[in-house]
């Protein structure tokens, strides 16, 4: 499972898609969302409309070539941006605006590692329209998944029958194992075999996956001698497996951002069919099982990437050398002026270059703000993840050094029982999204894993359970007959621990009443 | 403020408690106002600054690792992760942003074997203005973990 970034059809354009350097000149309709009687979005129709009035006058007259004319029409953009944000109270207000400058930004200009892919900094019009009770859920918010998609996970050794040759693809092993074929700090095995069976002497006989691709069933030290047959207590490959990350934790939908978060994934799901697809039985088939679990992911993926956008992707980056100077200095001296934003300087460019950031300082950080970085987007997804798709079997590893993605481990069922698929690396501000943990270690992501020490560790078996109270809290009482409107709101404080949900007996959790399909 | 050599900043990723470093560079724009910034707001909460240099060659090789590709940087840190990572600090809140998030850090992280007193709540809806959430300092949060 591999996925580009593409943006999903509701969402308007920003400046990569309908490139301002492009001189089409045609002016573009205000794409502020038209959500009747909404607060937040009538203040910011306000807003946005004087900002239009500079770029709608900048697409029409500006040649795509002319770098320094778009700096200026940014520039002007944005010093009213400036006197309307004074006043501006929400964080969607902001985003609103932060999109419109979007387009004023030259393609030119932009980081060339951005320019495969989409500037997004648009919330879904249903989830706009809910920034004025502060993204509050009611019933209905949690797509609901019919238990036969998640039976499976109750049974107790269901990471052991993973663990059988060939129900998985890779594992993930420690890099002590075998230390010339691992990637920093980790590595790929497969189970050829195993020795001992059933007692407690068992051992797995491995397949270990060097860098080059190829496989062999001996350990390696650092400097390449023979270390042995690759045999490992297969408690190891289970730690890995279930293995949360240090610091691993779900939403907190006490948070607006967070509520805001699940309302956008629930939305993309839902203009993906996603959400009638889990409310039906799961079927037979394993595969078309596998694909609808992968759409979800892709989805989860989609849901922050599309919504967020990081302030290092869409800043401005000016040639250094001098037959530029120009017009460079002129543009950063404006860009300067104008007190948002800062300049940075890079530590490894291919040539002198001047940067300049703006993004952060005119929208709000945070989900509900729109600017993250690729760091907080990868702790989005993660948190995302442990809620929502961990209960479905994928299960997210957060927590590597360089912080900008989430490893995963699909666990699915067919007709042969449990299978792994994975690990998978995903990163939610690259370019492509989703790849197997093979190809980001060779692209120099994710090299570095957190071990499975003392960290969270993924209840498997109770996971359904956890999907099911998850999912109940949020939708609240399903009885009206007390006349309570609030139940209707699946509003009422609900507090709904953890320690309870993991207590569950799997046995109980597998009579779990079956969700009713919309 | 203290600045932190390769072997410093090796055994400040490995600590527990989190870590709030900035990248430096001479000749760097906007480093000092982000310095200023971080430090005012660490001096409130009785953290410390750490600083690094990005043209000593023995810390720039540790960078890469980091995510780090522009100065300044400003990192917060625990346990050998990164929990963000940004390039600019546009003012005093921003900054306490950052060090609350390091605040964070350093009360919830690591969470230990075995389970942990974390609630996921749903809230009621609210009749006063919202206000600006927090951007990335993830609260205690509903998981999966056993």
């Amino acid at each position: 499972m591999t996925t580009s970034s593409t943006p999903p059809s509701s969402l308007p354009a920003s400046g990569a898609q309908t490139p301002a350097g492009g001189g089409e000149g045609v002016p573009e309709a205000v794409t502020v969302p038209d959500v009747a009687g909404s607060d937040v979005i009538g203040r910011a129709r306000a807003a946005v409309a004087a900002v239009d009035l500079v770029v709608n006058d900048a697409r029409s007259s500006i040649a795509g070539w002319d770098n320094l004319a778009w700096v200026n029409a940014f520039a002007a953009a944005a010093e009213r941006a400036r006197d309307v944000l004074r006043t501006s109270t929400h964080p969607v207000e902001r985003r609103l605006v932060g999109a419109r400058l979007l387009r004023l930004m030259p393609v030119a200009l932009l980081p060339e590692e951005q320019l495969q892919r989409h500037m997004n900094l648009s919330l879904p019009d249903p989830v706009m329209a809910r920034a004025d009770n502060d993204f509050a859920l009611n019933r209905g918010d949690v797509p609901r998944v019919h238990p036969s998609w998640t039976a499976f996970l109750t049974n107790p050794g269901v990471l052991h029958e993973v663990l059988r040759p060939g129900r998985h693809e890779w594992l993930l092993a420690p890099r002590s194992f075998s230390p010339r074929d691992a990637n920093a700090s980790a590595m790929l095995v497969r189970v050829a075999g195993t020795s001992g069976a059933g007692s407690s002497t068992e051992l797995a006989q491995l397949e270990i996956k060097n860098p080059g691709g190829h496989t062999s069933r001996r350990r390696r030290t650092s400097d390449g001698k023979d270390a042995g047959p690759a045999e490992l207590r297969p408690e190891v490959l289970l730690s890995w497996l279930r293995h949360g990350g240090p610091g691993a934790r779900g939403l907190d939908l006490r948070r607006a951002d967070d509520r805001c978060l699940l309302l956008t994934f629930h939305e993309t799901m839902r203009e993906r069919r996603l959400d009638v697809l889990l409310a039906r039985p799961a079927g037979d088939d394993g595969e078309r099982r596998a694909a609808v679990i992968s759409a979800v992911v892709d989805a989860a993926v989609d849901a922050v990437s599309f919504a967020a956008l990081d302030p290092m992707a869409c800043r401005f980056v000016f040639p250094g050398d001098e037959r530029h100077q120009s017009w460079v200095q002129p543009a950063i001296a404006r860009l300067t002026g104008l007190g948002l934003g800062a300049e940075i300087m890079p530590l490894t460019a291919a040539g002198p270059t001047r940067e300049f950031v703006w993004l952060d300082a005119v929208v709000d950080g945070g989900f509900v703000g729109g600017a993250m970085s690729d760091v907080a987007q990868a702790r989005a997804f993660s948190r995302l993840a442990v809620s929502v798709l961990a209960p479905l079997g994928a299960l997210p590893m957060s927590g590597s050094r360089c912080g900008r993605g989430v490893v995963l481990t699909l666990i699915d069922d067919d007709a042969k029982g449990p299978r792994q698929r994975g690990p998978l690396w995903v990163e939610p501000a690259a370019t492509t999204t989703v790849m197997p943990l093979a190809d980001a270690w060779a692209r120099g992501h994710g090299r570095l894993l957190p071990l499975p020490h003392a960290d969270t560790a993924h209840d498997v078996t109770a996971m359904p359970a956890f999907l099911q109270a998850f999912a109940d809290a949020i939708a609240g009482p399903d009885d009206d007959d007390d006349g309570d409107e609030s139940s209707d709101d699946g509003v009422d404080a609900v507090m709904l621990t953890v320690d309870d949900i993991v207590e569950v007996d799997p046995a109980t959790a597998a009579t779990l009443p079956p969700t009713e399909t919309p | 403020m203290t600045r932190l050599s390769a072997i410093d900043l090796q055994e400040r990723l490995r600590s527990k408690d989190a870590s709030i470093i900035c990248v430096t560079r001479r000749r760097a724009p906007s480093v000092s106002d982000v310095v200023r910034r971080l430090e005012s707001a660490c001096a409130r909460v009785g953290m410390d600054l750490f600083t690094i240099d990005g043209d000593d060659s023995e810390t720039a090789a540790l960078l890469p690792d980091l995510g780090v590709v522009a100065v300044p940087t400003v990192l917060v840190v625990s346990a050998g992760a990164v929990l963000e990572r940004v390039c600019a600090v546009r003012d005093a809140v921003d900054a306490r942003r950052l060090v609350a998030l390091a605040a964070v850090g350093r009360s919830t992280l690591p969470m230990g074997a075995g389970r942990r007193p974390s609630t996921t709540q749903v809230p009621t809806p609210r009749t006063t203005p919202p206000t600006p959430s927090g951007p990335s300092a993830d609260g205690p949060g509903g998981a999966t973990g056993g």
